[in-house]
């Protein structure tokens, strides 16, 4: 059990780690059902800014068999054209036991 | 402040030569202000000819003429602040707003696009949000009915013309007249909410106006030159004379406040509401403003597809009272026609730094003074001249409007665009170019 929420605590480390690098390829290591149209909005949205800082809490995480549902709060900050913008939200991750380990399946709002 | 080109009662001095002799005598007639120059366009008194006639009883004759150009011609006033405060606030350059993606978690821009130029879109620009902008246009006005601003026909006739004998003598004039306006528009929006903007429009305009009022006697019911003439300038009498009115002012015209906010703002579609109420701050006497408070409340809807972003804008405006309705020079008051407005295009972004910007802009106003063309038949029964008259009628004016936005720096855009006459009606220039610059905060 122990062993699970470490690693769906890496998944999401990772996920915030894609988006701060700007890295496609890590963001589709964790969420690897990503379609052609949402690879090309993640793409636009590196693109349209300069930088964007996610900060991550992990407010609980409710096992369904091999599916899991982790509830988070996020802080979202972008710099663009020299503006800074802030957001905070709320999300629940779903994710899903593969044999490769644990993978977001859908982020939800 | 107003500043104002005077030219007071300037007569050319008669020259020497005979050849000079014969030229018509050049009036320039004192202007107080643009609302009432063309009444005073012939004189406190209206168009009242020479005569060395005597009525029975030895009354002197007076020889007054009258027509619409002259009592209904500051409706021309009317019609040139009309075109002034249907031009609306350039939409701000929400364009580098940006929209969190929850789905994935990143964020996009909340349109590719920078905007229309002319017309509003559904967005608002996002809480604590400051956009700049100004933009100036240069309105050369050329046509009013689709009559050519340079040679505008207007008959006079005699006081009492029904009695005929020499009352049946006609004064035609051909008259041109030429008004510039330059207009220089600051607006600030704010957003005070996600959803809720509000916006400031300052105009300071330049206006000159100028008419030259060519005056010939056509002696239908008389044979003595005596009885109808102009006083040339060596003292000859003659039969034709040119009246000129130069003025010109600058000053602070009327101020827009905008308030607008969406009511849907869904992924690719948005509504939105507001009202701008125009504040009568501009001189009216000047043709600086309407001298009418309106309030127009307007409905938006906009869309984005990819690239492209059409949207549709709907207005009515209420206006109150202004002497330029009524009658200027008496200072009587009367309502400023109301009028609907309306716009429709789409604004495509070409690449991340350019959006080309089009529109169909129109206005329907309503109840409104018009000129209308038409001949007229003296009482000789053979003599026809061309004419105008005015009439009440609600008329439909519609433009094109074609426009860029770059994006040249950092978050400046430029904006450039040229709003074209589609139809006739109204008071209409041609073509009409604007520059602007916009920054946003």
């Amino acid at each position: 059990m122990e062993d699970d929420e470490a690693a769906i605590h890496r998944v999401v480390a990772t996920y915030q780690r894609a988006i701060e690098n700007k890295d496609l390829a890590l963001f589709r290591s964790v969420k690897p059902n990503l379609s052609r149209e949402e690879e090309r909005r993640i793409e636009e949205g590196f693109r349209a800014v300069t930088s964007q800082q996610v900060s991550i809490t992990v407010l609980s995480i409710e096992r369904r068999g091999q599916e899991a549902a982790v509830r988070l709060r996020r802080r979202d900050t972008i710099e663009a054209r020299g503006q800074r913008h802030a957001t905070e939200s709320q999300q629940t991750m779903t994710l899903a036991r593969t044999n490769g380990g644990w993978v977001i399946v859908e982020i939800g709002r | 402040m107003a500043t104002r080109l005077v030219l007071a009662g300037v007569c050319l001095l008669a020259m020497g030569s005979a050849a000079r002799a014969q030229e018509p005598y050049n009036l320039a007639v004192p202007v107080k202000n643009l609302a009432t120059l063309f009444t005073g366009l012939y004189g406190p008194n209206g168009l009242v000819l020479d005569s060395l006639a005597t009525l029975p009883g030895e009354q002197p004759h007076s020889a007054h003429f009258n027509n619409d150009f002259q009592a209904n011609f500051s409706q021309f006033s009317t019609a040139l602040v009309g075109q002034l405060v249907t031009l609306p606030l350039p939409s701000p350059a929400s364009g580098f707003t940006y929209r969190f993606d929850p789905t994935l978690g990143v964020f996009q821009r909340s349109t590719q696009s920078f905007g229309p130029i002319l017309a509003e879109r559904a967005e608002t620009i996002g809480a604590g949000r400051v956009s700049f902008g100004f933009a100036f246009q240069r309105f050369t006005f050329d046509t009013i009915e689709g009559l050519d601003l340079s040679k505008v026909p207007a008959v006079f006739t005699h006081d009492n013309a029904q009695l005929l004998g020499g009352r049946q003598d006609v004064v035609t004039t051909l008259n041109s007249i030429a008004a510039n306006v330059s207009q220089f528009t600051t607006f600030v929006t704010l957003g005070v909410t996600d959803r809720f903007d509000i916006s400031l429009a300052v105009p300071v305009l330049s206006n000159s106006l100028t008419v030259v009022s060519d005056a010939t006697i056509q002696r239908l019911g008389t044979t003595n030159p005596l009885t109808h003439f102009f006083r040339l300038s060596n003292g000859d009498v003659g039969d034709r004379r040119i009246f000129t009115a130069i003025g010109s002012a600058s000053g602070l015209g009327d101020l827009t406040v905008r308030l607008k906010t969406t009511l849907r703002n869904a992924a690719w579609t948005g509504v939105a509401i507001g009202v701008d109420v125009r504040l009568p701050t501009g001189d009216e006497m000047d043709l600086l403003g309407t001298g009418a408070a309106g309030v127009q409340p307007f409905v938006v809807w906009s869309a984005n597809f990819a690239k492209v972003s059409p949207h549709v804008n709907a207005g009515y405006q209420w206006n109150g009272s202004s002497a330029l309705a009524g009658n200027p020079a008496a200072g009587e008051s009367a309502s400023l026609p109301n009028q609907a407005t309306y716009a429709a295009g789409a604004d495509v972004s070409v690449n991340s730094r350019l959006t080309v910007a089009f529109d169909l802009l129109g206005r329907y106003v309503v109840n409104a003074k018009r000129l209308v063309s038409q001949e007229f038949h003296a009482l000789d029964g053979t003599s026809v001249f061309p004419n105008i008259t005015f009439t009440n009628a609600s008329f439909n004016e519609l433009n094109g409007a074609f426009g860029l936005k770059t994006n040249v720096l950092g978050r400046l855009l430029l904006d450039v665009n040229l709003l074209f006459a589609i139809d006739e009606h109204g008071l209409r220039d041609k073509v009409t170019p604007l520059i602007g610059l916009e920054y946003a905060f």
